[in-house]
């Protein structure tokens, strides 16, 4: 379980970040959030998107078993996470974020209010398997 | 402080000095933030007579409080200056991401003064702040320094940088930043050249407070769903802004052949569904913008193919239908060339037309161009001029200081045509058929630009010959759509989706805890619209009325073809128009605020300062 | 026949005896510019019209039962 994503329709605009730091940390940072957009404008004209597709590589990974799946969510426990950073490294995504005030990774909690914001449907349904492809 | 971070970043680039100091009070209280913060530290810092070029001047990059925010595109960053193009106060705001980067490092305004020894950039990683060299990147494109910043820094940075146009003082040089966005007007590029300064990476992790989270939620939240079901939505998605250049045209605004006349018979090539169907390979927005105005497009030309952000209606205009350029693709090029020198595509499309019009005319020959054939409708034409301008080789060199400093040796007859208001060159509206419109461009702050008012849709409504009872309109749009450079946002979804003013006036609370109505908003936007007059008023004993004025073309010519054909504006409703709206700003009638008007504004420093240079009465 | 023309917000602000809705009645042959004249636009009030989510040209003959969404000119960024 993951999201279905449509990168070439992303146009870069990072509301998904900002949606995710306001819903998951009440702040506005979108470096507090669980999704980037990284430009490859330069070398081939589009955005990528870079967020958690649940494939529980880092559960494996985590030396504290403080990641787990909760309701099919991979999760992060805070109690038990000890900012260790083995999991960001483990992640074949590059989807985990570090953020200088925040003692745990972030990560996506499939909350779904950076798809519902969207304005393009690039994150769109929630799909019920596979990995987030581009999908062309 | 909320909406803000609270603190302005000094960088003195002649002794390295690096300083913080906290956003005051009295600062946010009167001027907002953007191009508020921008006036109000030119106004009090730069002497006057300073040399634009000078380590006087300085170079004010302000956010403002919507900006970075969840709320619709809270993305533009003013940048501020004494303009080379103008010698007096400029400002021009770019979009994409700088806003909300500066303001997550901390920084509402960073002010770059004096000029380093040699070429550097500034670079800004949260509370890390270096001054380091660029010799490796001097001479290189704008576009292409943001790669190799990118490459060496990383995509998280976001970069404004300038090309060889900002290094060789040329007086319309951009600043350039997320690949295709420019801060074009006034010459900032220029003034960023001056101070050896390449280029600006900031990066930042910081969150921005606000008053009432929940309360920016809900309203927010109503205005991104009022954006998504509006109709239009799907059309600026699609055709971003050049769907404006058929519309242009057939209400008789197309800037065509150096405005010699305002309808292009060959539009249908550089229509904004053409450029759709043949050369966009992609969207681009701006922060938290559904809009998406940003058209990726590829272009090729002598035997070259790029890869280029744009061309957006003031391109289409200026660089195709004012050079009489045949296909949206022979634009897309020109664009690039121009983005990656680092000129502004408004000023280098006014400055090849006019240069194209001048050889036309015999007042300039191939021995003054360089060999050059200097012809409307030439792409290699307009690809050699622009080099030469960012070069300032020969022609160019004159080219480079704006079409009223080539007029200047060209002489009277080119005058007449030189296209400009107080040294800036005409934006996309030609305005002899829209009075209200060209009043809008004689009384911009900066010059001819169109964004403080634009009213041609008001001319059509009330009437395009109508002369009287127009300027107050032109006085409501100059409070309204400077607000929004101070809050740090895009006013594209108010003007063109109708997002209703009434949401900013909430987000305003929302945002800041301040209780300030809507109406108390609009005077401080009153207040840094007379404090950038006054900073006119200050720098020349003879700056006035005539200041006002536009070329001669546009009154002593009428409109040769078109929808509009025999229209013009006499000279005799230019000092209607200009009366009406020296009346409505309570200026006197050589364009000067009065006394009374600055003490109305809290100006009264500004006013004793003036009254005592014995400016104004 | 009739056709009916829904007005974008940013247009009904300028035009302010515009409704959301309004249903024009006019002769067979009609285009959308006799459909926008019925309702007292001056030229150059409107800027892109739409009709089955496409653009439909402003002298395009227009059918019974149509709908055409006219969306206001862009006001210069």
């Amino acid at each position: 379980m993951g999201m279905d994503i449509d990168m070439p329709r992303c146009t870069g605009c990072k509301l998904c970040q900002i949606v995710c730091s306001v819903t998951n940390f009440g702040e506005n940072n979108p470096k507090k959030a669980g999704i980037r957009i990284v430009s490859k404008l330069f070398t081939e004209a589009r955005y990528e998107v870079i967020v958690c597709d649940q494939c529980g590589e880092c559960i494996d990974a985590c030396p504290f078993d403080a990641i787990g799946l909760a309701s099919g969510v991979v999760t992060i426990n805070q109690e038990l996470c000890t900012n260790c950073g083995v999991c960001v490294d483990a992640c074949p995504n590059g989807a985990l974020f570090t953020h200088p005030a925040v003692d745990h990774p972030i990560k996506c909690v499939l909350c779904g209010e950076c798809e519902r914001f969207c304005p393009r449907g690039v994150l769109g349904a929630l799909a019920a398997s596979g990995k987030g492809e581009v999908a062309d | 402080m909320y909406g803000y971070a609270g603190n302005i970043l000094r960088v003195d680039l002649s002794s390295g000095r690096v300083s913080h100091e906290p956003l005051t009070e009295e600062l946010v209280h009167n001027y907002i933030g953007g191009r508020g913060f921008g006036a109000y530290y030119v106004y009090k810092e730069v002497p006057p007579g300073a040399d634009p070029y000078g380590p006087h001047n300085i170079l004010v990059f302000a956010s403002g409080p919507f900006a970075g925010l969840f709320l619709p595109s809270g993305a533009k960053t003013s940048i501020s200056a004494k303009s080379p193009a103008t010698g007096l106060y400029g400002d021009s705001n770019v979009g994409g991401h700088l806003a909300g980067e500066l303001k997550y490092a901390g920084i509402d305004a960073l002010i770059v003064g004096g000029k380093a020894k040699a070429p550097s950039y500034l670079l800004i990683d949260d509370d890390r702040i270096e001054i380091r060299p660029a010799d490796h990147l001097w001479g290189l494109g704008a576009i292409k320094t943001e790669e190799v910043l990118k490459e060496e820094l990383g995509d998280e940075f976001q970069i404004a940088t300038i090309g060889p146009a900002g290094e060789n003082g040329v007086v319309f040089a951009c600043i350039n930043h997320d690949f295709g966005r420019q801060a074009g007007r006034c010459g900032m590029g220029a003034v960023m050249g001056s101070k050896n300064l390449k280029a600006i990476a900031v990066r930042g992790t910081r969150s921005v407070p606000v008053a009432d989270i929940d309360g920016l939620k809900d309203v927010a939240g109503v205005m991104f769903r009022e954006l998504m079901e509006d109709p239009s939505l799907k059309v600026w998605q699609d055709l971003g802004l050049a769907q404006v250049t058929t519309w242009a045209n057939s209400i008789a605004a197309l800037p065509t052949r150096n405005f010699r006349q305002n309808f292009y018979e060959a539009v249908d090539g550089l229509s904004g569904e053409l450029m759709k169907e043949t050369i966009v390979v992609g969207d681009k927005a701006c922060f938290a913008c559904p809009m998406a105005t940003g058209k990726l497009c590829k272009a090729s030309f002598r035997g070259k193919t790029v890869l280029v952000e744009g061309p957006e209606y003031e391109t289409t205009a200026l660089i195709g239908s004012n050079c009489a350029l045949k296909s949206i693709e022979e634009v897309a090029f020109a664009n690039y060339v121009c983005d990656e020198l680092g000129l502004d595509t408004i000023s280098a499309g006014n400055a090849v037309a006019f240069a194209m019009e001048c050889f036309e005319k015999g007042i300039i020959t191939k021995d003054d161009t360089g060999g050059i054939e200097a012809r409307f409708g030439s792409l290699d034409a307009f690809c050699d001029l622009v080099q030469k301008i960012a070069a300032r080789e020969g022609i160019g060199d004159l080219l480079a200081k704006g079409v009223a400093g080539a007029a200047e040796v060209w002489g009277e007859e080119s005058r007449r045509i030189a296209i400009h208001v107080k040294g800036l060159e005409w934006s996309g509206y030609e305005s002899r058929g829209a009075p209200s419109m060209m009043l809008a461009y004689m009384t911009c702050d900066i010059g001819a630009h169109h964004n403080r008012a634009w009213s041609v849709t008001h001319d059509i409504a009330v009437g395009r010959d109508i002369i009287k009872g127009k300027a107050a309109k032109v006085v409501e749009f100059q409070h309204v759509r400077p607000l929004f450079d101070c809050f740090g946002v895009c006013r594209l979804q108010w003007v063109e989706l109708g997002l209703p003013l009434e949401h900013y006036a909430k987000l305003y609370p929302v945002v800041t805890g301040r209780d300030d109505s809507w109406e108390d908003l609009l005077v401080k936007s009153e207040r840094i619209w007379n404090l950038t007059r006054a900073f006119a008023v200050r720098e020349r004993e003879d700056f006035g009325r005539a200041d006002d004025w536009p070329p001669r073309r546009f009154y002593e010519e009428s409109v040769p073809d078109g929808p509009v054909a025999g229209f013009r504006i006499t000279a005799e409703d230019l000092d209607v128009l200009l009366d009406e709206y020296y009346e409505a700003r309570g200026w006197d009638s050589n364009g000067r605020p009065k006394v009374d008007t600055l003490t109305r504004l809290g100006l009264e420093h500004v006013a004793s300062e003036l009254h005592k240079m014995g400016r104004i009465t | 026949m009739k056709v009916t023309l829904r007005f974008a917000r940013a247009l009904r602000e300028i035009y302010e005896h515009l409704d959301e809705e309004i249903e024009v009645t006019l002769e067979e042959g009609s285009t959308a510019r006799d459909a926008l004249s019925a309702v007292n636009l001056p030229e150059g009030a409107w800027g892109i019209l739409l009709t089955d989510d496409r653009i439909c040209k402003i002298d395009e003959d227009v059918i019974h039962g149509q709908t055409i969404t006219v969306l206001p000119p862009v006001s210069g960024g």
